[in-house]
């Protein structure tokens, strides 16, 4: 049964030029599982708000939508609020109430449920979702990833048809959001809910859907199974392929023809039909350079009475460097960052910042000239109007000459939005107008808290491009991520924080290649043939090299 | 220990709490206010241990200052102790402002039983009947304030890091005016998130209902009837007069006719109500424990 | 909108009728009960009677979601922006935000905001016989400013004169002239015009740094912010 029919729908916000969707066409059947990718500004978000009334955006509308035969505007309220579900990216802000318990409860209430039927409806949800541990609890001592499932929770309350989520993940650790999607896929397996996606996580999600969708300026590029729209996208030899997972990745660059893997498992069968064993990567080490910071046998904790946060840390990170500090969540890694922005002070062992002890620094030489911190939301930086009048300000504070500013624009690309406000920017605009504030004093460290949460492939890319930028003047970039494949494919040193200590520490790469888990895919895929390839081009050189060799052999 | 009591429902708790102060608060009777004032004290030590005691401690030197305060100003009563200035101090009025810190020290105390009971949970539940969209307002406040006050912190910090600590009083006063400006724009950013999650599931269709976790039992009804009937016996017995104390001209003194006991007795179960309530489940679980 | 407003305008009515009647009706049922302390019930009374009429206005238009959000983040900010404040522990910022808050959004959510302000703050402060003044207080300081000041306002300069005198003599009339009276019939159960003056006196210092701080916060911070509130309403197209 179709329960979605969209045809030629076109749509333009008020005041823009461009279509942001541009005669999209596309049914959803009843139980499918449809992912939608494509770059941010895509039209993704646009065409998912097109599904739930509540939140479709004003603006110039052509087409058709239809929802269970009958055009979506049409259909009463009551109907939509119980029957599509709509989950929003930031886990935080679509709560409502205070406590668990009522926001389960929450939609129920909406809809004039009794008090008997509201219970039952909540203790089933409690009990599906695994939140009874923590079902009286208020809602701000929760983690992201629980906020994210109370969410879904209390979406999932009214039993509806469609579940319609926008990058519900984005925002979430690794392990947080593997168990989120998890969920989502018990969700349409077992209760047969129809689930609507849009996801920059592919490598996890992929493998458990029949159907992907591929967003680019507006349009519907693509539609099908993962392997038939891997096929498509290199036969058409799309900027999108940047985003799919490794094993489709290697698929294409290598080019050999075959049927597109989807999954790391996939991805092994593929390569093994390929390729065989052996072959390694030879990479020249990092140039010994002094320590910008040093952290020795340090140990803090935020009060006297609560746990230990670091313990023992030790951790030298070379001047000039781009030094990646990866790790689970609650293994210190924000403190530790806390520490070296002199925000936090050890209550034994010490902080050096380029040989001196952090707190013989006075504070006006210390920020903004020796340290930078990137907060995990850069929104917190802003005190503005306009990007402009907030670097101008910066600019002013700080006495920096009218060159250096212009030239941080342009590093940070930031010249084509001075004159937007920050908050109409979209989530990577905000980082690099607030990387253009941050570096504009030319600190001589960077400190960066998660600097890829929530942004697609191709501005992760940007943002290495600019990182690497900085490094070559010979800023120390210190950045504290989850994302492992960014740290590998772009970090020259690499760290293992666990339970407050360093557990491993190498040259990134290297470092990677010696983990066997804790990798990136291209590595997990890889590792029975070769050696120490980590990023996807690495196996694909590798690949290439075997085959020339035989060729030349033979 | 206050299991019991904190299990009641809602209703019943605010009753107790709203007789309790009222009582408190017009009764003239000495030996009354004392009864009030040892009740509360006696309930805060069930609720909260026996650090709730610290609370005797404040009372006195309370109690000495309204006196002394209400000795400075109110120069009516009959017995002078001695002048100062040419302003007669008074016994009755000692003794006036003596009885006024107390009820002042009961009523706090009561209070503070009130907050150990009278979660905010319970307070929506007694709101969202009659006021429905009030409720919901307290309970989406509860919700922003910790979101506020974490945002607060992060961007006091990320200007601490670009500007440094503000110096001088118009510096700090600059500076906090910045961070509740860069508050306020990320606040109703997030918060339009949140009406739109609103209205995704459902809010403002017609016919809401409102949710609680509170059942009226049988042992609410028990402990609400035997409340009331209390009540209204102490309130007719006061009524008649029997332990009205007048201070001006003259202290009256403290009642002890029959009728006066038996009001104080009334008044004495009413407010212990909660109390022996909870000690009865406390014996009941030791009684239990002993026959494992 | 035209029927909403008649509606919440009929919800009002009622509940200020009400009041009309019940306010006399309370003082003279009050003069049958003995002793002094009866003073503070009465007055506790006439102070919920008065705010009645807000609140079920408030309740009877069906506030629309960015409505509720709105007053929300108010009063969250006008709790938590106590931390903006760190540096300085005594400032508070809570009068100044109702106070524009009335300003920006009109009388009846200025009043909304401050008396639910008040008795939110203290679910964190702890509640007291104390809790309805402050309220009253709060909600009355949050409904003048809207009534005074155009919902448009902003000021033309960067110095919000206007505002910032306003403030300083809302927090030291409206504020300290409803709950200072209010502290002083909990803790004396009835009022002489000495002991009045007295209590006045004694709150007076905390009063004063109260209105310094409302006054150097809208002084400064008026403009901006009424700003963002402004672009908050044409935004979420709420109080047009």
């Amino acid at each position: 049964m179709v329960l979605f029919e969209i045809k030629d729908l076109s749509f333009t916000y008020p005041g823009e030029k461009n279509k942001a969707l541009d005669s999209v066409s596309l049914s959803v059947g009843r139980g499918d599982f449809l992912v939608l990718c494509g770059p941010s500004g895509c039209g993704k978000t646009t065409l998912l708000r097109h599904f739930k009334p509540a939140v479709t955006p004003h603006g110039e509308r052509s087409g058709s939508l239809l929802y269970k035969g009958t055009p979506l505007s049409e259909t009463a309220e009551r109907v939509l609020a119980e029957e599509i579900g709509f989950v929003f990216q930031d886990p935080d802000s679509q709560i409502v109430t205070d406590k668990v318990w009522h926001e389960l409860a929450f939609s129920l209430e909406s809809l004039g449920f009794e008090n008997s039927v509201i219970r039952r409806r909540v203790a089933e949800m409690a009990s599906f979702f695994g939140i009874t541990e923590w079902f009286e609890r208020d809602v701000s001592t929760l983690s992201g990833g629980q906020k994210q499932l109370l969410n879904l929770a209390s979406v999932m309350a009214t039993s509806p048809e469609v579940l319609v989520l926008d990058e519900p993940t984005a925002q979430l650790d690794p392990i947080a959001a593997a168990d989120f999607l998890s969920t989502l896929v018990r969700i349409n397996r077992e209760l047969a809910t129809t689930v609507i996606l849009s996801e920059h996580r592919l490598e996890e999600i992929l493998p458990y859907t029949d159907r992907m969708a591929v967003m680019e300026n507006g349009k519907l590029t693509a539609d099908g199974s993962p392997q038939e729209v891997g096929e498509l996208l290199k036969s058409t030899g799309s900027r999108m392929y940047g985003a799919m997972p490794s094993a489709m990745r290697i698929y294409s660059a290598l080019d050999l023809g075959g049927s597109c893997p989807v999954s790391v498992r996939d991805g092994i069968e593929y390569l093994s039909r390929e390729v065989t064993a052996g072959g390694e990567i030879e990479r020249e080490p990092f140039p010994e350079t002094e320590p910008a910071a040093e952290l020795k046998d340090v140990w803090f904790r935020y009060e006297k009475s609560s746990p230990d946060i670091l313990k023992d840390l030790n951790l030298t990170v070379p001047k000039s460097s781009f030094f990646a500090v990866v790790g689970a969540n609650g293994a210190g890694k924000s403190t530790m960052l806390s520490l070296m922005a002199g925000l936090n002070t050890p209550y034994r062992g010490s902080v050096k910042l380029f040989g001196k002890k952090i707190g013989k620094y006075k504070e006006s030489e210390l920020y903004p000239k020796t340290v930078a911190l990137l907060p995990q939301n850069p929104m917190s930086l802003f005190t503005s109007n306009s990007v402009r009048e907030e670097l101008e300000a910066v600019a002013k504070a700080h006495g920096v000459p009218a060159e250096d500013a212009e030239k941080t624009a342009q590093i940070t690309g930031c010249g084509e939005f001075l004159s937007r406000h920050p908050y109409d920017l979209s989530g990577g605009e905000r980082q690099r107008a607030a990387l253009a504030a941050l570096i504009m004093t030319k600190p001589k460290i960077l400190l960066l808290d998660e600097p890829t949460k929530g942004l697609d492939a191709a501005y992760k890319k940007e943002l290495a491009a600019i990182l690497k930028c900085l490094c070559s003047d010979g800023t120390t970039v210190i950045a504290v991520s989850h994302d492992i494949e960014f740290c590998a494919e772009y970090a020259d040193i690499c760290a293992l924080i666990f339970t407050g200590s360093t557990a491993a520490y190498g040259e990134a790469r290297e470092f990677f290649a010696g983990n066997s888990f804790y990798t990136t895919s291209a590595n997990r895929i890889s590792r029975r043939f070769f050696k120490n390839a980590v990023t996807n081009d690495e196996v694909v050189y590798l690949c290439r090299k075997q085959k020339e060799n035989t060729a030349a052999a033979r | 220990m206050g299991r019991a009591f904190d299990t009641l429902h809602p209703w019943v708790s605010f009753i107790f709490f709203a007789v309790c102060i009222v009582f408190s608060m017009v009764s003239s009777s000495p030996v009354m206010l004392a009864v009030s004032f040892a009740s509360a004290l006696v309930l805060l030590c069930v609720l909260s241990g026996v650090k709730a005691l610290r609370y005797l401690l404040f009372s006195v030197p309370a109690i000495i200052a309204a006196a002394a305060v209400n000795t400075a100003f109110n120069h009516e009563g009959a017995t002078v102790l001695l002048y100062i200035n040419g302003n007669p101090i008074t016994l009755e009025s000692v003794i006036y402002g003596a009885v006024s810190g107390t009820v002042l020290m009961t009523v706090i105390i009561w209070f503070a039983c009130f907050s150990r009971i009278m979660t905010s949970e319970k307070i929506m539940f007694l709101f969202a009947k009659v006021s429905p969209s009030l409720s919901l307002l307290f309970s989406m406040i509860l919700r922003f304030v910790p979101q506020v006050t974490a945002k607060a912190r992060q961007i006091n910090e990320a200007q601490r890091l670009s500007y440094g600590t503000p110096a001088g009083l118009y510096g700090r006063i600059k500076r906090g005016l910045t961070v509740i400006y860069a508050l306020l724009l990320r606040s109703f950013e997030d918060a339009a998130d949140t009406a739109d999650s609103m209205k995704c599931r459902g809010y403002g269709l017609p016919g809401r209902t409102a949710f609680s976790r509170f059942r009226f039992t049988l042992l609410d009804g028990a402990v609400l009837a035997v409340m009331l009937v209390l009540t209204a016996a102490a309130a007719a017995a006061a009524g008649t007069g029997a332990v009205r104390s007048a201070y001006f001209p003259l202290f009256s003194g403290i009642k002890t006719g029959p009728y006066a006991v038996i009001t104080y007795t009334l008044y004495a179960a009413l407010l212990n109500i909660p109390a022996a309530l909870c000690l009865t489940e406390e014996i009941k679980w030791s009684y239990l424990k002993s026959r494992i | 909108m035209q029927e909403t407003k008649r509606k919440h305008s009929r919800g009002a009515v009622i509940s200020t009728a009400a009041a009309v009647l019940l306010i006399p009706l309370t003082i003279a049922a009050g003069q049958f009960f003995p002793g002094d302390r009866k003073y503070y019930i009465i007055s506790l009374l006439i102070i919920l009677y008065l705010m009645l009429p807000f609140f079920a206005a408030f309740e009877s238009r069906k506030p629309q979601p960015r409505e509720l959000v709105i007053i929300a983040v108010m009063c969250a900010v006008a709790i938590g922006g106590r931390l903006a404040f760190f540096w300085l522990p005594q400032f508070k910022p809570m009068t100044a935000v109702v106070i524009l808050s009335g300003i920006a959004f009109g009388g009846q959510t200025g009043f909304l905001t401050g008396a639910v302000t008040a008795f939110v703050s203290n679910f964190y402060f702890g509640q007291g016989p104390w809790t309805p003044w402050q309220m009253f207080a709060l909600g009355l300081t949050g409904l003048i400013s809207g009534l005074i000041l155009k919902r448009d306002y902003v000021p033309r300069r960067t110095l919000a004169v206007i505002p910032a005198l306003y403030g300083a003599a809302a927090t030291l009339l409206i504020y300290g002239g409803i709950v200072n009276p209010g502290s002083l019939l909990i803790a004396a159960g009835k009022i002489t015009p000495q002991s009045l003056f007295a209590a006045y006196a004694a709150g007076l210092p905390m009063d004063l740094v109260h209105a310094a701080a409302t006054f150097f916060f809208l002084l400064i911070g008026a403009k901006p912010i009424l700003k963002i509130l402004c672009r908050v309403k044409t935004k979420y197209g709420l109080f047009a």
